[in-house]
């Protein structure tokens, strides 16, 4: 007759076998409906994971005593939303919004009062051309012996043989215009890659702050960002980024980066903001909604969430607007020329790294 | 709008369990012991953007202790098991609070597995609390070789800045093989 396994062998065979399985995660789809509890689980999450209530003086309590008593456990789905999105909007946050299926919420606010800067039809017309390149998702142009690139979404991938051609294409140049007006963020790592070809060296450009727990003041001490050149070659000649009030997110990334090199000027107006990374989150009616979920600071502890100041404020002129000019790419590639203009009758290089960078150019065409 | 939440396992563990002749019969024993059980589960919310990975990652130390008594059903020899673990130590690697990364990630800029597996903590029965039953009959086959049906139950609350229970029902078909 067959014994029991008195010994532990078949024991650990049995249970030190490296098991895979096949698992469903049993998660309703649509936990409660009930108003209430989705009400509670919004303010709940945000008022332990959204970052800048200190920063934007908002009494979260405060709120919540004002917009709770407008939902009960009848309330209909669509005036539920109505009065999430409205507690939402106190935030005047980009990166807070609210996503059912019949309606998704964002406050636009951060932007529309201010002017546009901005007209894309005459930078297509009268700046690009016909003659007008596309490097991957970078728009760009020769005007002036300058270099105009105009990146419409950060959401769209700069791959890096895009941004090895460019670069190496512009080395001979007097400078470049980086055009990020009306660029509304997208992808982090796309400003990196970007910003990374015209460092100079590697240098602080932000602090990040995360957060350790519920409370509103509770974040993890500020974790240095630094930008490192990066490619086989980099410009560090003159530069001119522009940028608008709708310049924000991964866009307000880049500015910030660019703002740190000594051979970038910022111009335009304002940016938008967006400083912090938007996280995502679920609601047990299966609604989404996401919040800004970290901070980001500039090297001086300056918080960026409402955006970063130029260093040439100015703005688009309708008078230039309608005879098709762009008077703020006008005035960098103006800025650019005089740069270049004094540099030579100083009798320095002409232009700054220009030797380094057709050296690089040239190693560039010359790769297998 | 529908979640989608994808999840992975993967789990490995080493159990020593040696009779217990006092507490054994001829038609009941008895085993107890200790295992080293490591897991490593990630979550990942498809209609999330920024907000994945959610991983996991624990290494128990477990007491375990089983009953095995014979029947006899349609004249074959079947042994019923009953068992159970409780995990006294533990160590877990999550996410921080609210971002998608643990803390020794977020220091290093780096999304490296090993920075994740040292950013857990220790803890003990007041942080981990886990616990597993599981019910079973085996057949031992002529050649000495067994087959197995297990049914397994698992529920366990990691009490941490940002709490989290769950609990598995697995059904488990196993061969044994008589080396």
């Amino acid at each position: 007759m067959p014994q029991v396994p008195g010994k532990s062998a078949l024991f650990i065979l049995l249970t030190s076998l490296i098991s895979f399985s096949c698992e469903k995660a049993f998660l309703d789809d649509r936990a409660s409906d009930d108003p209430v509890a989705n009400f509670d689980y919004l303010w709940k999450t945000l008022d332990e994971k959204y970052v800048y209530f200190h920063y934007k003086e908002i009494d979260w309590d405060e709120i919540y005593r004002e917009f709770r008593p407008q939902i009960d456990h009848q309330t209909h789905e669509k005036e539920l939303f109505r009065v999430m999105a409205d507690m939402l909007f106190r935030f005047r946050d980009g990166h807070v919004n609210l996503y059912a299926p019949f309606e998704t919420s964002r406050n636009f606010l951060w932007y529309m009062e201010h002017p546009a800067n901005f007209n894309y039809n005459n930078i297509r017309r009268y700046y690009l051309g016909e003659e007008a390149r596309h490097t991957g998702p970078l728009a760009n142009a020769i005007i002036d012996s300058v270099g105009y690139v105009y990146y419409q979404s950060f959401g769209h991938d700069i791959r890096e043989p895009d941004i090895d051609y460019l670069i190496s294409d512009f080395a001979g140049l007097k400078g470049i215009v980086i055009d990020v007006r009306s660029n509304g963020g997208g992808s982090s790592r796309n400003s990196r890659i970007l910003a990374s070809r015209f460092a100079d060296r590697k240098r602080l450009v932000a602090k990040h702050l995360y957060k350790r727990g519920p409370a509103h003041d509770d974040f993890f001490d500020p974790v240095d960002q630094y930008l490192e050149p990066a490619g086989p070659l980099q410009f560090t000649g003159p530069v001119v980024v522009l940028m608008n009030r709708y310049s924000f997110s991964a866009s307000n990334d880049f500015i910030l980066k660019m703002q740190s090199l000594p051979h970038v000027t910022l111009m335009g107006d304002h940016s938008g903001g967006g400083g912090g990374i938007p996280l995502d989150n679920e609601l047990p009616n299966g609604w989404l909604f996401r919040f800004s979920g970290t901070k980001t600071l500039a090297p001086d502890g300056f918080n960026v969430e409402h955006g970063i100041a130029p260093d040439v404020r100015i703005n688009l002129h309708g008078s230039a607007e309608a005879l098709g000019r762009d008077n703020i790419i006008d005035s960098a590639i103006k800025l650019i020329s005089e740069k270049a203009e004094t540099a030579a009758n100083s009798g320095e290089s002409p232009l700054p790294g220009k030797t380094t960078q057709i050296q690089a150019r040239d190693a560039f065409f010359q790769r297998p | 709008m529908q979640a989608r939440v994808k999840h992975y396992s993967h789990e490995f563990s080493i159990v020593h369990q040696p009779l217990i002749g006092a507490w054994s019969t001829p038609g009941r024993r008895v085993y107890a012991g200790a295992g080293w059980r490591n897991s490593f589960f990630l979550n990942t919310h498809q209609l999330y953007r920024n907000s994945n990975p959610h991983p996991v990652m624990l290494s128990e130390l477990e007491l375990n202790v089983g009953l095995v008594h014979q029947l006899g059903i349609f004249g074959k020899t079947l042994f019923w098991e009953k068992g159970g673990s409780f995990t006294p130590l533990a160590y877990a690697a999550r996410n921080t609070f609210s971002y998608p990364l643990s803390d020794a990630q977020i220091r290093a800029n780096n999304q490296g597995f090993y920075n994740f597996l040292r950013s857990g903590n220790v803890y003990g029965p007041g942080g981990y609390r886990s616990a597993t039953l599981h019910t079973g009959l085996m057949r031992i086959l002529e050649n000495g070789n067994a087959l197995r049906m297990d049914y397994h139950w698992g529920g366990h609350s990691l009490a941490d800045v940002n709490p989290v229970q769950w609990a598995r029902h697995q059904l488990w078909l196993s061969i044994l093989f008589n080396f």
